[in-house]
């Protein structure tokens, strides 16, 4: 299995804060849940991994290239899907139209794109609503389209930066059903806050805490790394708990 | 690319901005029907395209803010993160929004010829000639706006940029085209590098070659410019983007540098005759009026019998273009260009053939002697027509007062004595002569 | 007054101002020069017709949508900010210009309705296009007093005495009060 990502000692700041300290990673195929709580540096980390922030320490390799020096940046940025936490978009323009112009800007080749704006446009459940303009979107059809124009080029290496924000629980399902779809060939990396959505979809979670991995491991090693005096209502959720608390009282030990 | 063209003309403000180019465009022209001065452009295409540049004034400080305004889409969207992590580099990306705004600006431009177009099909029987290239200047002019307002609107993203390139850009044009009336006015080269034209034309002037040639090296100068500053990616092209202007301006000093009438020259198939050929006394206006010959005729023939009474009377009638530098010959009898259009009734065109004894209006600067200019020709036309006061507009009462003096005192003398002053008026007209110290009547000459 | 500060500054109404002011002394200052009075009254037309539009920018806040669920009372407060963006824009440009007191005011009060009305209209970021564009065609084209559609059109740059002028003014800046103050600027996330 090829490693999409991997990094070594990266330290990411923005500003004067270095939001990521230390970390170490690599991932290959498959669907990786970035856990944590706010703060850990997941978006920050996730910007470095979508090449909109340089690293300023250690060592990162996208999809086999490094990326310190002078990356090629346009092979890397051409495998790539980002859905950032705030998610921009040109109000006026269709669904359809928004997609086929982030499609265009992936290189995504003119004779394909069509079609490939319609499969992403199928795949989130969107393709009724490809002719109606973005500002008239609700915020759970925001965020599809959000995932849709990250799908659209069949990225390699998929980041999606809180996904499920205002999705409802029908529409959450589906997109689970997605994610092991696309992590079956591609790495996809999703940084969330729901706990239950890793556990049904990922097949790593990855913990985060002040700008360090905590943990990495399977959803499985999560849950049973917690006992019933952590807090949580579910077994995954207790285990989250228990590895932040471990770690904060221990803040000396790395991985 | 094609089809994100077609996206950005549909959802960016491209097209928005070549309405608004339009509408305003259109508006500017049909205005001027309120008062019955289309005169001013729907006589020739030449006409119509100068008048266009002219109302760049207004249409180019608004296009450049427009421009400023596309250019803040994405960071008033917030997608600068998600266009951060696409593999296009920037210039690839804004190629269509610039190329939307230019084809909505061209667009917009064009659409305010063809609202005018109409009318100058109609009312226009000499073409002009060289419109196309007047229009075309006006195309770039427009779209360096645009540009210009990309490439800054790129460079300062902030929300006050649109407003104040848009008044700040026509207070400093303002400013500027006061800057060179200051200067020598037989010199207009500074003048035509404004992104508009200053003065009207004249029926019978074109745009000289050489005008247009600077002009389009200068706005192409800044076309690039513009576009450069808009698709830079980073500050050391964004400094060479001063590069191309300076070598439009390079290009354009040469051919800017000329005189006032070699800037805007007489154009020779304008003023090229056009006569009856019906066997009678001969009548001839300019091609540029060709289509008001049938009406001039009759009026012009009824002229010349009334002025069979003089000694070496004309035989014809011809229109008289000013700065042509030709001498009026005795046996021909000349009306200023501007009296041909200035009436529909006949017997008032006659009248106005008559002013001054068939001679044409030749001007001085001192405005006391030039109204007594006037007078003299008003009362020699009113002799020769045997009434007076001849056809013509009413004057108020004190000026009408003055005339009937000037009437009075002439047909007091004797027959012979009033049509040798009457001879006299059109023997100092033939070689722009003092007409009022001919007639002799009155106002203290 | 923290209350007045926090509100100017939830508005960016700080560096507003001071582009606005400097804009207008800019402007106002080039018809200065030895030309006769109509550039005089164009340059004050143009520099108001910048500075309100510059100032227009801070009729609505950040999220207009949040603005409306406030518990306040909006209408007197938007009142007071057009009257303030009136008396600020007229004292500055009358200091500098030489054109006649009454065309500053004339104009100055136009100018807001207008800047009013599109921020009504459009919402804040477009705030600044009726007085622009009411300004440029003000200005650029020759403020003649016949036909009677250019003399509208140019109210302007119109002398002090012209009663067309002065009634279309107090027109705009009725109705751009009106508007604005029953209204409140468009709501946001609506305009691109």
């Amino acid at each position: 299995m090829t490693t999409t990502v991997q990094a070594v000692g990266l330290r990411v700041r923005t500003g004067r804060h270095v939001a990521v300290d230390g970390v170490d990673l690599s991932l290959g195929a498959g669907v990786h849940g970035l856990l944590g709580p706010n703060g850990a540096g997941k978006t920050t980390l996730i910007r470095a991994l979508a090449t909109v922030l340089r690293p300023h320490d250690g060592r990162l390799r996208l999809l086999g290239q490094p990326m310190d020096g002078r990356p090629d940046l346009r092979k890397v940025r051409r495998a790539l899907g980002y859905l950032p936490q705030e998610f921009g978009y040109y109000p006026r323009f269709t669904v359809a139209e928004f997609v086929e112009y982030m499609a265009w800007l992936k290189e995504v080749p003119g004779t394909g794109r069509r079609r490939a704006v319609r499969r992403a446009l199928e795949r989130v459940g969107l393709a009724d609503r490809a002719g109606s303009r973005m500002k008239s979107l609700s915020g759970g059809m925001l965020r599809r389209a959000g995932i849709a124009q990250a799908i659209v080029n069949e990225p390699e290496l998929l980041l999606l930066d809180e996904p499920t924000v205002g999705l409802d629980p029908r529409q959450r399902l589906d997109f689970r059903a997605l994610l092991r779809e696309l992590g079956e060939r591609s790495c996809v990396i999703v940084s969330t806050h729901l706990v239950e959505d890793v556990a049904a979809a990922c097949t790593s979670v990855v913990l985060a805490d002040a700008g360090r991995i905590v943990f990495h491991g399977t959803p499985d090693e999560i849950a049973a790394a917690g006992g019933a005096g952590d807090a949580g209502d579910s077994p995954i959720e207790r285990g989250y708990s228990a590895l932040i608390e471990r770690h904060r009282a221990a803040p000396a030990v790395t991985l | 690319m094609s089809g994100i063209v077609g996206i950005e003309l549909r959802r960016s403000s491209a097209l928005l901005a070549g309405a608004g180019t339009a509408v305003l465009g259109a508006a500017g022209l049909y205005v001027l029907a309120f008062t019955g001065q289309t005169g001013l452009w729907d006589q020739q295409w030449n006409l119509l395209a100068a008048f266009q540049r002219i109302m760049l004034v207004v249409l180019w400080p608004l296009a450049l803010a427009a421009g400023a305004w596309q250019a803040g889409r994405d960071r008033r969207s917030r997608i600068e993160e998600l266009l951060g992590s696409t593999p296009a580099p920037g210039w690839r990306r804004l190629r269509p929004s610039a190329l939307a705004a230019a084809l909505g600006l061209t667009v917009g431009y064009l659409l305010v010829l063809a609202a005018g177009a109409p009318r100058v099909a109609t009312a226009a029987g000499y073409p002009g000639s060289g419109w196309w290239a007047v229009t075309a200047v006006g195309v770039l002019a427009l779209v360096a706006a645009g540009f210009l307002g990309l490439g800054v609107g790129r460079l300062l993203p902030y929300a006050y940029t649109p407003a104040v390139l848009g008044a700040g850009s026509l207070a400093s044009l303002l400013a500027a085209i006061e800057a060179t009336k200051i200067g020598d006015a037989t010199k207009p080269g500074p003048a035509l590098l404004l992104p508009f034209f200053t003065s009207t034309l004249s029926e019978f002037q074109t745009v000289g070659g050489s005008v247009s040639a600077g002009q389009a090296w200068w706005l192409a100068g800044l076309v690039a410019g513009g576009l450069v500053l808009y698709l830079a990616t980073n500050r050391l092209v964004r400094v060479l983007a001063v590069v191309p202007p300076l070598l439009g301006l390079a290009l354009a000093t040469p051919l800017l540098t000329i005189t006032a009438e070699k800037a805007f020259p007489i154009d020779p198939a304008a003023v090229t005759e056009v006569c009856t050929t019906d066997g009678g006394p001969r009548v001839c206006v300019t091609a540029a009026h060709s289509r008001t010959l049938p009406t001039v005729v009759a009026p012009s023939r009824e002229a010349l019998r009334l002025l069979a009474k003089l000694p070496n009377a004309p035989a014809s009638v011809h229109e008289a273009v000013p700065g042509l530098g030709r001498p009026q010959p005795a046996s021909e009898a000349w009306v200023d260009a501007g009296n041909l259009s200035q009436t529909d009734d006949p017997a008032e065109l006659t009248a106005r053939i008559l002013a001054g004894a068939g001679t044409p209006l030749c001007t001085d600067d001192d405005e006391s002697a030039y109204l007594d200019v006037l007078r003299a020709r008003a009362v020699t036309a009113a002799w020769l027509y045997g009434r007076h006061p001849a056809p013509g507009p009413a004057f108020s009462a004190a000026e009408q007062n003055l005339r009937d003096k000037m009437w009075a005192t002439l047909v007091a003398w004797p027959a012979a004595e009033q049509e040798r002053r009457v001879a006299a008026v059109r023997t100092a007209g033939l070689t722009c002569g003092d007409q009022a110290a001919a007639l002799g009547a009155g106002a203290g000459r | 007054m923290t209350a007045v500060g926090l509100f100017l500054r939830s508005r960016e109404v700080p560096a507003g101002a001071l582009c606005a002011v400097s804009a207008m002394i800019a402007v106002a200052w080039l018809g200065t020069g030895p030309a006769e009075s109509r550039h005089a009254v164009t340059a004050a037309a143009l520099a108001l017709a910048l500075g309100i539009a510059v100032l227009g920018h801070g009729l609505g806040g950040p999220d207009s949508t949040l603005d409306t669920t406030a518990a306040i009372r909006w209408a007197p407060r938007r009142a007071s900010h057009l009257a303030a963006i009136f008396v600020a824009a007229a004292a500055v440009v009358a200091v500098v210009t030489t054109a006649p007191t009454g065309v500053v005011l004339r104009d100055a009060a136009g100018f807001t309705g207008l800047a009013a009305l599109a921020a009504a209209l459009f919402g804040r970021r477009l705030a600044w296009t009726l007085p622009v564009v009411t300004g440029c065609v003000s200005g650029g084209i020759p403020a003649v007093p016949e036909p009677f559609a250019l003399h509208l059109l140019t109210w302007a740059g119109q002398p002090a005495d012209s009663p067309a002028a002065f009634t279309i003014a107090v027109t705009l800046a009725v109705a751009g009060a009106a508007g604005y103050v029953t209204r409140g600027p468009r709501r946001s996330g609506t305009t691109s």
